[in-house]
């Protein structure tokens, strides 16, 4: 019973993909746009934000206005006056979102949108992460683990990280957090030493070097298209990088824009992922917090 | 003409969203480096690479009284009356101008609240620097501490 069940469910499903994925691609990719500025912080919901939600909507209800240069033009303007407007508060997603909805409205002046759609996504991706990589040598807080051996002491969000890796309990995250959190009220200069175990400290180091390499070998096949085994191998790299990083800290906006600038490019010269992109970024508000809300409840009942 | 523009517009089309990713990230790095931008703000994809993130920032206010006391504290946004927003512009863009002119608003302002004193009268304030401080962690010593982004900003009466 359950296994007819299951087996209806994943016919449902691919026959979903199918249908989706059988309408013109880059109607498909300013559609998945659309929905993107629609959901983005929708958790938070900032009130500034409200024209451009209610414009993307529009286009997706409106079948006319999804094809329309205008309303592209529209929210593209929205989001740029946005970004110049709160250009200190806003966090790099927020910025590679604008260039791609830009990258969108200039996609429709072309007779061969999915080209440029495709040509963008791999060099948007290609540069944030080159960006990314030059960041972690320029900080000077990377490459010797501080920076990752902090963050799991002190960013909750990584709590997951720092008992499952680094032996770390949370009564002693805790701790550390109270120190830190009074150390800033008093504005106390005095170094404090924060609690943490010797395996934590190696495997903060070992992420680093990680995520040092997946970023850079990320940015690496999907900049260069020499060696061809590499640039071949950059879906799979990508996703290895969606996979590894976000299910340790859930960034959802960012993973949904790399899944949509990643299918704009497999549909035009590697179709067999397009499937497993998409999936992929439709099951993402499943799959994304999945590990850290199993974590929430084993910490709550368990540990 | 009309071959001119079309080729203008092809490369725009082609090039145009990622030469504006690598001129904002360049913006970026310089503002870092020279105001005292956060790295984790401004695009330049500088997130996740360095514990300098704004919301662990202070800006820390040393003053002398009316009554010629020192006095120290850490602000809050409710001390100073600034917005969240302006909040976080302020300690992610800690330029020397926006200081001064907190400073000034601050001067100005009788209900500073001043640990110092224990009468409200007292909250005077003659002359008052301003300091915004970032965090720094070392792995090898398994200490963190707070160190100073920019240059003290004095403001007098």
């Amino acid at each position: 019973m359950i296994a007819v069940s299951a087996q209806t469910w994943l016919n449902r499903w691919r026959h979903l993909l199918v249908k989706l994925l059988s309408q013109p691609s880059y109607l498909l990719i300013l559609q998945l746009t659309a929905v993107l500025v629609v959901l983005h912080e929708i958790d938070t919901f900032p009130w500034l934000r409200v024209p451009e939600r209610l414009l993307a909507l529009a286009m997706l209800f409106a079948p006319r206005l999804m094809r329309s240069k205008g309303a592209w033009i529209a929210l593209s303007t929205l989001l740029v006056v946005n970004n110049l407007w709160h250009w200190s508060l806003l966090v790099n997603h927020e910025y590679l979102t604008t260039y791609w909805v830009l990258a969108c409205t200039l996609a429709l002046y072309s007779p061969d949108p999915e080209k440029v759609l495709a040509w963008n996504g791999r060099l948007l991706i290609g540069l944030c992460f080159l960006a990314a990589t030059i960041w972690k040598f320029l900080g000077g807080e990377y490459l010797d683990g501080s920076f990752l051996h902090l963050t799991f002491l002190l960013d909750s969000r990584l709590a997951l990280g720092a008992y499952l890796l680094g032996g770390v309990e949370g009564d002693i995250l805790q701790q550390n957090r109270l120190l830190f959190d009074t150390m800033q009220a008093t504005g106390s200069v005095a170094p404090q030493a924060l609690q943490s175990s010797p395996r934590m400290a190696v495997m903060s180091l070992i992420v680093s070097y990680w995520t040092i390499f997946i970023e850079a070998i990320a940015a690496l096949s999907f900049l260069l298209p020499r060696p061809k085994r590499l640039a071949q191998l950059r879906y799979g790299i990508l996703l290895l990088f969606i996979f590894t990083t976000y299910t340790v800290i859930p960034v959802l906006a960012f993973g949904s824009l790399l899944l949509i600038m990643g299918l704009a490019q497999c549909t035009q010269d590697s179709p067999g992922w397009n499937a497993f992109y998409l999936g992929t970024l439709l099951l993402l508000p499943v799959w994304m917090p999945l590990p850290q809300a199993i974590f929430g409840l084993w910490s709550q009942f368990v540990l | 003409m009309a071959r001119l523009r079309d080729r203008i517009f092809r490369t725009i089309q082609w090039w145009g969203a990622p030469l504006l990713l690598l001129t904002v990230a360049g913006r970026q790095i310089i503002l870092v480096h020279t105001v005292g931008l956060s790295p984790w703000h401004g695009g330049g994809f500088g997130m996740f690479a360095s514990i300098d993130r704004d919301e662990r920032r202070l800006i820390k206010l040393d003053g002398i009284s009316c009554q010629g006391q020192q006095t120290s504290q850490v602000l809050t946004p409710e001390a100073t009356g600034l917005t969240d927003p302006a909040w976080t512009h302020l300690t992610t863009v800690p330029k020397a101008s926006r200081l001064s002119a907190l400073g000034d608003q601050l001067l100005a302002d009788k209900n500073l609240p001043n640990p110092s004193t224990a009468s409200p009268d007292s909250n005077c304030l003659q002359t008052i620097q301003l300091q915004v401080w970032r965090l720094h962690y070392s792995q090898a010593s398994g200490r963190m501490w707070y160190a100073p982004v920019t240059s003290a900003v004095e403001v007098a009466r």
